[in-house]
């Protein structure tokens, strides 16, 4: 039996009347990948802001390794080991790319950097880690979109997480680049990182995800492994449509 | 209707295209796809007259549009949808959506075509009211091809149609365009989703290191090796 390192129960995010996300309960189990998938405005980005304290919940609870996470202020919830990736990437525009992995590495997991010799030291380290090194002391602006997702990712490595939620890390990228990413994110798992991946990308949800978790309408749809879920009937009447039914019949 | 010649183009000192030469003919889909960094976000910059080309061609049905100011090619008749979205964050939902009809005059067609956008995407009759930054990314990416759709363009331009689409919505935009193209609108579609375009488009370009590498019907593309390895991952 997995353990459990991040629970949530019953968690519940409105804004104003309308819930966002309702009543969602799960296990993140340590060491595993799992997907998050629903269609789009069916609250996982908001359900992931709740989980680390980037909103406030309404309603419900989280855990993370045994102790209450929610109503914990964000940085102390990075500050216990939970760090997570933003869709819209905002690098600080005045920093170079190795100086914005540096933020990550001052302000991750008790434990890390506090000087900025040592900072510096383990941002290089990441940034070779997703191949990101040759750019470390170009300005963070400069860099296209494949490059701004792995500084994205770096940043959030340099947090020293033990739970890392992406958020649609693959979207703008071409397959190539998919299969590359899919690679990058199982070598983070391989380092005894636990991940929650938000995807609409397929290709890598399946390739990554050792369970999926479904939203519906900020609801819990479905959940379980990868081949249940995406062959369950209402995961493709309300998610995956008619031309993946159809390619992944082919 | 668009043709673009030997066009060459960049951003100060860094040159993106080199040399592409590609047409758009009326009433066709065509799609351009390539790596990121490949310039493809450049080429539609420069045909869209946001940044000026060093050398070459921009013609919209015959007539040289090269360097022109981006509101006489919007005159013209040519919408882009750009990549990021780009709403009017504080601006309604609805709001957005009637300002991509900003240069047209039909009140009554205007009102059919948003019956028809919140058709397409219902959440956003459902969060019409809403400022349109306060939705989810997949939300106002629907709300950007709405805008783009309500401007009723002869020349619609998609960049990066289906970033952070769920898989079935991607059924509902490829039902919509192949909809609006049966009615007589050009589309060109720069995409990731390499296997979306080829199944919207008839013709393809493919753009790597800002040169034009292969063209052809979509049909043969998609049997293409190079193709095949490199953008449909297979």
């Amino acid at each position: 039996m997995s353990v459990a390192i991040l629970s949530a129960r019953g968690v519940t995010k409105k804004f104003g009347g309308l819930a966002a996300v309702a009543d969602v309960t799960f296990d993140l189990h340590e060491g595993e990948i799992l997907g998050l998938i629903g269609p789009n405005g069916s609250g996982k980005t908001t359900l992931v802001n709740v989980v680390t304290g980037a909103l406030p919940a309404t309603g419900g609870e989280v855990r993370f390794a045994d102790r209450p996470l929610t109503g914990l202020p964000w940085h102390e919830v990075g500050r216990l080991g939970v760090s997570r990736t933003f869709q819209v990437v905002k690098p600080f525009r005045n920093l170079s790319v190795v100086e914005n992995v540096m933020v990550g590495a001052l302000f991750g997991a008790r434990g890390g950097a506090r000087d900025l010799r040592t900072a510096r030291r383990q941002a290089e380290e990441v940034l070779a880690f997703v191949a990101l090194d040759h750019r470390a002391d170009a300005p963070a602006e400069g860099l296209n979109v494949p490059e701004r997702k792995r500084m994205e990712l770096a940043r959030a490595l340099a947090m020293r997480p033990r739970v890392l939620m992406l958020d649609e890390v693959m979207a703008g990228l071409n397959p190539a680049e998919i299969d590359a990413a899919v690679e990058l994110i199982k070598r983070i798992r391989d380092r005894g990182i636990t991940l929650l991946v938000i995807e609409h990308v397929m290709k890598a949800i399946r390739n990554l995800s050792d369970r999926i978790l479904v939203l519906f309408h900020g609801q819990t749809l479905t959940e379980g492994a990868p081949g249940d879920v995406l062959n369950d009937e209402r995961v493709v009447a309300a998610y995956l449509g008619r031309r993946y039914a159809e390619a992944a019949r082919a | 209707m668009l043709e673009v010649r030997q066009l060459s183009a960049g951003y100060g000192a860094m040159q993106i295209l080199r040399d592409v030469t590609l047409s758009v003919p009326a009433g066709e889909i065509v799609t351009l796809v390539g790596s990121n960094g490949a310039g493809k976000s450049t080429l539609l910059n420069t045909v869209c007259g946001i940044i000026k080309p060093v050398g070459g061609r921009v013609l919209l049905d015959g007539t040289d549009i090269t360097g022109r100011a981006s509101e006489a090619i919007v005159a013209l008749g040519i919408t882009q949808v750009p990549e990021g979205r780009r709403l009017f964050p504080t601006m309604t939902v609805r709001d957005n959506l009637i300002l991509g009809a900003y240069r047209r005059r039909d009140a009554k067609a205007i009102a059919h075509d948003l019956a028809w956008v919140y058709e397409l995407f219902p959440i956003l009759e459902e969060r019409q009211r809403q400022a349109a930054g306060s939705m989810s990314g997949g939300e106002q990416q629907m709300c950007a091809i709405g805008r783009g759709l309500m401007a009723r363009p002869r020349l619609l331009i998609l960049d990066e149609l289906s970033l952070g689409l769920a898989p079935i919505m991607l059924d509902t935009l490829v039902d919509a365009l192949t909809k609006v193209h049966h009615e007589g609108m050009t589309i060109f579609l720069v995409e990731q989703d390499v296997a979306t375009a080829f199944d919207l488009a008839t013709t393809g370009y493919v753009l790597e290191n800002g040169r034009v590498v292969l063209s052809g019907p979509t049909s043969e593309l998609r049997a293409d090796s190079h193709v095949k390895k490199a953008y449909l991952g297979l």
